[in-house]
């Protein structure tokens, strides 16, 4: 078998694993001079020559094809970058081979592998990846790094305790953001699912982590957990720029604040600076983020005073199961949480003509204020506007 | 017996024996024609850079009918061999050498190396399409 191969506009490539071999390798992988992988198969021949396809393919994306989750129909007709190369090589000596560019569309089915074919290699291990933007085009999810440097801590190690309480406050910003994007007032199970956040896995260097979306993007690229990672970006980017902050937390309410502000407590607790980078399988959405320990200081600070300025309102739906008209205090029960709070005095006649134990939609204005004594934010107190 | 002239000075191995028994290949003609046993080499030498050794000089054959039910999946995965056919012949030593080449997905396969002056496709006949 020639492991060498000199392939016109390739150069030289290098086998790296024969697939099929019938009379030569009909069917393998192979790598160029400066590590481009590539995936080749015999498409034809005919009294003039013979046809060979090559498609180039991450490493990533050749694992998925050597373990059988790709089919060779896909492998080829699905490019990671939208064309193949087509070989032909003529059998009459004064004809030279020739290497052509060409869109999936335009090779014939005749010419590619039947779909539904697979290859069914055990694939042990992932090779070391290259970068996130080929891993979010190869498994077509949104990828979110995270590059933790931790205070005191040289080597990469980090504590787990730690790392549990800033996976878990990422993942409750998310869900917010979720909520108000998807204009649900519960996180249920179908938010839960698309806002759902992987460990992809953990590299060297500093403390480098890489999320991932679980659900995968649409055909046209598009994710809704991608929608709540823009707007989480846009966050991070804004660092402690007060107007900035302002602007994005106006359309996103209050709760995405105090979920941010948890989020970025999290983090101030034990790592000096952070940085983000999110790669999509949409080469116009992604981006980078970084945030100084100091950041992280002033924007808790901005936006516990923001909280307090701005008073926001939400709705919810749930059972009323207080009404005391007396002390205007009122309790209502929904499925995630139990709101307990006053009565505002446009909302009083409606409450006294309410039923106990009915199931009402009702405008809630939440407001944070600060204890004087420790200048520490209070929980939240709500206060009802109307009942309906 | 006279090899081409194309094979290197080594081909075929000095483990090759000589050609025996029954074997299973894909063929593209039915009956199966000359063009059916030309080594790749042969076929196209600027495939390999005009580089002869003792893998492209040889032919792939099955010797054991178990392993067709992989030819037809190599038929379906690579679309060179969608139209090709299950031929089965019946080796002899005037018709070259043999080798047992086994791979994971083929474990009976053989490489085969046909002298010049024969004519093996005289002796096979389609089995399966």
């Amino acid at each position: 078998m020639a492991d060498i191969l000199n392939i016109t506009g390739l150069g030289r490539l290098e086998i790296v694993e024969t697939y099929v071999y019938y009379d030569q390798p009909v069917l393998f992988s192979c790598k160029s001079a400066a590590g481009h992988l590539y995936l080749a198969v015999a498409a034809d021949k005919n009294d003039e020559h013979e046809t060979w396809l090559y498609v180039g393919v991450s490493a990533e994306r050749l694992n998925l094809i050597r373990s059988g989750a790709i089919d060779l129909h896909d492998a080829f007709a699905e490019p990671e970058d939208s064309f193949l190369l087509r070989e032909i090589i003529p059998y009459d000596d004064q004809t030279q081979p020739r290497m052509e560019q060409i869109e999936p569309d335009r090779i014939s089915e005749d010419m590619l592998p039947m779909p539904g074919e697979c290859l069914d290699l055990e694939t042990k291990t992932l090779p070391a990846l290259s970068n996130s933007e080929e891993v979010a085009k190869s498994k077509r999810q949104e990828i979110l790094n995270l590059t933790l440097n931790f205070d005191g801590v040289f080597r990469t190690e980090a504590p787990v305790a730690i790392l549990g309480k800033i996976f878990g406050k990422l993942q409750d910003v998310i869900n917010a953001i979720g909520m108000i994007r998807l204009q649900s007032q519960k996180i249920t199970e179908d938010l839960r699912s698309k806002m759902q956040i992987s460990l992809l896995e953990v590299g060297a260097g500093s403390f480098d982590i890489r999320l991932a979306s679980t659900k995968t993007v649409d055909l046209l690229n598009h994710s809704d957990f991608g929608d709540a990672i823009e707007e989480f970006l846009k966050l991070l980017k804004a660092g402690s720029n007060q107007e900035q902050l302002k602007g994005i937390l106006e359309q996103l309410r209050s709760k995405v604040a105090g979920e941010y502000i948890e989020f970025l407590k999290s983090l101030n607790d034990s790592v000096i600076d952070t940085k983000f980078t999110w790669a999509s399988p949409n080469p116009d959405r992604g981006g980078t983020a970084y945030l100084s320990e100091t950041q992280m200081q002033e924007t808790i600070e901005i936006l516990q005073r923001f909280q307090e300025e701005t008073p926001s309102t939400f709705k919810i739906t749930g059972t009323l199961t207080g009404a005391f008209l007396r002390s205007k205090r009122f309790e209502i029960e929904t499925i995630e949480e139990t709101y307990t709070g006053d009565i505002a005095d446009e909302a009083f006649e409606t409450v006294s003509k309410a039923t106990l134990s009915q199931e009402y939609t009702a405008t809630i204005q939440e407001i944070i204020q600060r204890n004087e004594a420790t200048n520490e934010i209070t929980k939240p107190k709500y206060q009802l506007l109307s009942l309906r | 017996m006279e090899w081409p002239d194309f094979y290197p000075a080594n081909c075929p191995p000095a483990e090759a024996k000589p050609a025996s028994g029954i074997v299973y290949r894909l063929v593209n003609h039915d009956p199966a024609q000359e063009e059916d046993f030309k080594a790749p080499f042969e076929e196209n030498p600027k495939r390999f850079n005009y580089k002869p050794d003792i893998k492209n000089c040889g032919l792939s054959v099955q010797a054991d009918i178990r392993d067709s039910e992989q030819l037809k999946k190599t038929m379906k995965m690579i679309p060179r061999f969608k139209n090709s056919q299950i031929a089965e012949g019946e080796l002899n030593p005037t018709l070259g050498f043999i080798k047992h080449t086994p791979s994971s997905d083929y474990k009976s396969h053989h490489s085969w190396w046909v002298p010049i002056g024969t004519e093996p496709w005289v002796v096979f006949k389609i089995i399966s399409r």
